[in-house]
């Protein structure tokens, strides 16, 4: 399997006025070509800012990468380590968009109200590829085609507003995917949407992203939207992965506490149990626990797990936890720095 | 394939509670919980014009307020040795001798220039006056009842007069006279303000929140309002107030035709927000639970809009000032014996009298000063009541 | 006895045909150029002690309702017979005064706890406030009764003088339960409860919501767009499309075996998991019309993949089932149709054992 992207150990704070905000503090993962990523957790638990660090879209005097690397595995040509590059510089321009693209919750916000659907599309594609503006409209046109936006001919030349909140949603993948990118991150790319339209994006992105050979990232807190396109999950609490396995291994036998929780926590179709939620509530920045960030709410909490962080223990090939309770059942470290 | 997380070691400088100074950065490396209270305070002391212009206005008021004390004579106590007398210079070092004294001047003596026909002042080197602090002097009423007859400052002979901003054509006191001028300048701001604030709030949010006949009505109203030039609509109305008016008349009637125009902005600025504050779910929460309306506008409208009112308040208050210096400048606004900044600035209309006598120019100076540090004021306000933005 | 009395002793809540309709209104005279028929003619029961779901992709009215039950609408026509001591009385086009009485047995709970508690009020002050309306209780007695409530709810009476901004999604979610509890309402209107909170949070408030119902023997309207929380929160689904009722069915009946093609479609976009790989799915295609020119017909027509030629000129009325009287459906086509349920038996058996 081709690795296109290895993130190791990243830290991203944020300098605020009220003092530092941990948003991402140690998440490591590799991203094979083809597979699907996804990374699960609830609200503060660093997801978008993790997907943020590695466009390096976070504006460099809020937030800082403290620590780690991001390594992308371009097509040709030695790796990149995207945590070195000017986040304003060339290099980095000529990844965004072109080699990792990526797609947002609100499709509203993140299309410009002043131009033509075409004319963003276009403006990537010029900005990436040396077409001249005729074949860059036509490239927009296809791409339309394959998002299945109806009479794509016509539609280039509509404003954003005149476009439903799914066909905006679309009109975002067209202008991610223009480019024929390696890796796509999707962050909560159907949250704003309605089952309906979810069924349809979701469906999308997993055709483009067969036909394409593409990895892609799928960021969401939608458990459901995971079981359904991930290959390998990673699930993230207070800016710290707690447990990493693929897909069926996270809804069968989920390892960490918090995972256990999240689950028991869910509605789903068919169960009728009563939900056994976890308890308490994610804590804000300001009361961050010391020693395991769940501790405080785990059913199974150890006094070890107050005073000390656990480190990730790796279980299986594809599967680590930070738990202490898996300390004895782990194989050695294969991070043992 | 996949690796998780740093080793412990690693980790355990991110404990909280453990402090320590960020090296990059300076900032404390741990996270506070500030109320909402408190980070608006932080916001307004971070923006340092906002604070400067805060206690400049707090001086000058301060000061306005008592005006016989910190005037050293009242607004029309004249001498007619002395019209349009320069700027007296106050030294602490006789230039001749090189020796250091207390603060003194030297009275200034007139020569008719007999060429240009022109008063022309000398500083009359042999007879230095000490300038006295806490002097007794004229009396006055301090904030219009206490009777009193200390002045901060003055001259320690009452013969040889004091004019550290030099005098006007009846030999008044220019300084004083800005003082006093202050009183009723920054009070049309103050009162100008308060009318625009209670009839733009009823009105905006009686529009906002019941719409319809009454809103359309309203809303052509203001439009037809503002369509008029500013200045040239104060002036009209301004010269409807009948000359035989006693001068308090004329001057609440100048602070109700400021807040004329000014209420108009303030109340599309109120319909605006009780627009969109109405729609939220605890005004609907409110209806549901069968609130009245005079509640709702209480309880959950006015607490959350009084920030911004504050604010529109605050950048309402130099306009106001322009304008009633303005009306006075040109004649119509307030009438003597009363004194304004405009009113002074009346004497600097002549061209040549702002060549002879360029220390006329002085109210325009306190004019320019207050009217910046209210618009920085209002800007400093208005980062503080949206604490959350950057 | 007319027919609203006629439909059952135990109906809380007897809606008939209701219509709401908001004018479009555009030019320069504010002339009225169409409606948006946000709710079409639709009727109604909700029975006391049970949680009727109403769900609906947006635009589909199902918000509407609930505003108009608590009357922050008033409906265009149809009538609302509610409850009271004094038998049913249609609430549809009371007054303001007239409507006092009734908005006790009536309270909403809104979606988004940033939005439906004032930042600048005290949290004991937002759920004394229905008790100060209605005047009940002195003083004391309020406080009193708030601080029970705040433990009722899990909050603990020290957040009494809390502001709303020092507290988690979650602990404000429960401080409007715990508002709207404060009038002992018989009727709750849950439009979207958990929709705004985090996963484990979410199962918090909906686990509060099912004691305190059985508790209190309160009835719940649930309005919600996730299809599992309703499946785990009520006992009777209503899915609407476009401001008319598609289907009303008990809920374990909806899931399994659904009658309507929307709520098939509904239930196929649902995400979900199939062991080994990802499947292959029926897509509902195209958009939701919109409410201003809702399709002639059956408004589901345009997307439906069984529509007939009848479906595209004649309006489907809801109809009772001969062989199933606790299901309703909207369909020309309901007798021809098998539909297929949300998962399979070969899935369900798939999945099962793992998850003991």
């Amino acid at each position: 399997m081709d690795t296109v992207l290895e993130v190791s150990n990243l830290k991203t704070y944020f300098y605020i006025e009220q003092g530092v905000v941990r948003a991402v503090d140690g998440v490591s993962f590799t991203l094979q070509a083809g597979k699907t990523l996804g990374i699960v957790g609830e609200s503060g638990c660093g997801k978008s800012v993790t997907s943020r660090t590695i466009m390096r879209l976070l504006s460099p005097s809020l937030a800082r990468i403290v620590d780690g690397s991001i390594k992308y595995y371009p097509a040709d040509g030695p790796p990149v380590e995207l945590t070195q590059v000017d986040p304003y510089g060339d290099r980095i321009r000529d990844i965004r968009g072109n080699e990792i693209a990526m797609i947002f919750q609100e499709p509203m916000t993140s299309l410009n109200p002043v131009y033509t659907i075409g004319q963003q599309i276009m403006e990537a594609i010029l900005l990436h590829q040396d077409v001249s503006k005729d074949e860059a409209r036509a490239r927009a046109i296809d791409v339309l085609r394959l998002v299945g936006i109806p009479l794509p001919e016509q539609r280039v030349d509509q404003y954003p507003h005149e476009f439903s909140g799914g066909m905006r949603q679309r009109a975002m993948i067209a202008m991610a995917l223009s480019c024929n990118p390696r890796i796509l991150i999707a962050d909560e790319p159907t949250t704003a949407l309605d089952v309906t339209i979810e069924a349809q994006i979701l469906e999308l992105i997993q055709q483009i992203q067969q036909d394409n050979d593409m990895a892609l990232i799928m960021i969401t807190h939608d458990l459901n939207v995971i079981g359904e396109v991930a290959d390998h999950v990673i699930v993230m609490y207070l800016g710290q992965v707690v447990e990493s396995a693929p897909v069926d291994d996270i809804f069968d036998q989920p390892k960490h506490p918090y995972t256990q929780g999240l689950l028991n926590s869910l509605p789903m179709i068919g169960r009728g149990d009563r939900l056994e939620p976890i308890t308490g509530s994610v804590p804000g920045p300001h009361e961050r626990p010391r020693g395991c960030p769940f501790a405080p709410r785990c059913p199974q909490v150890m006094d070890r797990c107050r005073a000390e962080n656990p480190p990730s223990f790796v279980l299986g090939p594809a599967s680590d936890v930070a738990c202490w309770l898996y300390e004895e059942a782990a194989e050695p470290s294969h991070d043992s720095s | 394939m996949n690796k998780l997380g740093g080793s412990g070691g690693e980790r355990r400088f991110s404990f909280f509670g453990v402090r320590k100074k960020n090296i990059e950065s300076g900032i404390q490396d741990e996270y506070q919980l500030l109320t909402v209270r408190q980070l608006m305070i932080r916001k307004f002391l971070r923006n340092r014009m906002a604070l400067l212009s805060f206690i400049a206005l707090v001086i000058i008021y301060l000061v306005t307020l008592f005006a016989g004390f910190f005037a050293p004579y009242t607004a029309r106590d004249a001498d007619s040795k002395l019209t349009y007398s320069p700027p007296m210079t106050i030294r602490l070092q006789d230039p001749e001798t090189g020796h250091f004294h207390l603060p003194f001047f030297y009275p200034l003596r007139g020569k008719r220039n007999m060429e240009t026909f022109q008063l022309e002042y000398v500083e009359e080197r042999e007879k230095r006056i000490p300038i006295q602090f806490f002097v007794k002097g004229e009396p006055y009423k301090a904030l219009g009842i206490i009777a009193w007859d200390v002045h901060l400052f003055g001259s320690s002979d009452p013969e040889e007069r004091l004019h550290i901003m030099g005098s006007d054509v009846r030999g008044r006191d220019l300084f004083s006279r800005i003082i006093y001028g202050g009183q009723v300048s920054l009070s049309v701001g103050i009162f100008g303000v308060l009318i625009t604030i209670a009839v733009g709030s009823v009105i905006g949010t009686l529009s906002g929140y019941y719409g319809g006949v009454f809103d359309n009505v309203v809303q052509r109203v203001i439009e037809t309002l503002r369509s008029f030039p500013q200045l040239p609509l104060w002036m009209a109305l301004a010269a409807a107030i009948p000359p035989q008016w006693p001068p308090e008349w004329v001057y609440a009637g100048i602070v109700v035709v400021l807040a004329f125009i000014n209420w108009t902005g303030l109340s599309r600025e109120v319909r605006g927000l009780v627009l969109s504050l109405k729609e939220r779910d605890y005004v609907h929460a409110a209806e549901a639970s069968g609130a009245s309306t005079a509640r709702i506008v209480r309880k959950h409208l006015i607490p959350n809009m009084a920030s911004h009112i504050i604010v529109t308040a605050t950048l309402a208050v130099p306009v106001t000032i322009l304008g009633e210096s303005a009306l006075s400048f040109l004649g119509i606004g307030v009438r003597p014996p009363m004194v304004s900044w405009g009113l002074l600035l009346n004497d600097a209309i002549k061209i040549q009298n702002i060549v002879l006598y360029p220390w006329t120019l002085f109210p325009g100076l306190f004019i320019l000063v207050a009217v910046i540090a209210y618009n920085f004021l209002g800007d400093g306000l208005r980062d503080m009541v949206d604490p959350f933005s950057r | 006895m007319t027919p609203v009395e006629a439909a059952g002793p135990d109906a809380i809540l007897k809606i008939r045909d209701l219509r709401l309709h908001f004018p479009v209104k555009a030019g320069l005279l504010k002339k009225t150029v169409g409606y948006v028929k946000a709710v079409d003619g639709i009727s109604f029961d909700v029975y006391a002690g049970e949680t009727v779901g109403l769900v609906g992709e947006s635009g589909s009215g199902k918000t509407t309702i609930g505003r108009c039950i608590v009357r922050l609408y008033k409906p265009t026509t149809g009538s609302m017979h509610f409850r009271t001591g004094a038998g049913l009385v249609d609430i549809a086009q009371l007054d303001k005064r007239e409507l006092q009485p009734i908005r006790r047995d009536i309270q909403m709970l809104f979606q988004d706890p940033n939005s439906s508690l004032n930042a600048r009020m005290r949290v004991g002050d937002i759920i004394a406030e229905p008790l100060e309306i209605h005047a009940i209780g002195t003083a004391d007695e309020r406080r009193a009764r708030v601080e029970d409530l705040l433990e009722h709810v899990g909050l603990g009476a020290e957040m009494y003088n809390r502001y709303p901004h020092q507290l988690s999604g979650g602990q404000r979610q429960r401080v409007g339960v715990a508002r709207a509890l404060s009038i002992e309402p018989r009727l709750v209107i849950c439009d979207e409860p958990v929709s705004a909170l985090d996963v484990s949070v979410q199962a918090q408030v909906l686990n509060l919501l099912a004691d305190l119902q059985e508790e209190l023997g309160l009835t719940y309207v649930f309005i919600a767009h996730d299809l599992s929380v309703v499946e785990y929160i009520s006992d009777r689904v209503m899915v609407m499309y476009l401001g008319k009722l598609m289907e009303t069915a008990p809920t374990r009946k909806i899931f399994e075996r659904p009658a309507h093609p929307y709520t098939e479609a509904l239930l196929n976009s649902i995400p979900k998991r199939v062991r080994g790989g990802h499947r292959k799915r029926f897509v509902l295609t195209g958009d939701i019309p919109s409410p201003v020119n809702p399709p002639a017909g059956c408004v589901f027509h345009t997307r439906c993949q069984y529509a007939k030629d009848i479906c595209k000129t004649e309006t489907p009325p809801l109809r009772t089932l001969p062989k199933d009287p606790y299901t309703s459906v909207a369909c020309h086509l309901v007798d021809e149709l098998s539909l297929s349920p949300y998962y399979t038996a070969a899935e369900r058996a798939d999945l099962e054992p793992d998850r003991a």
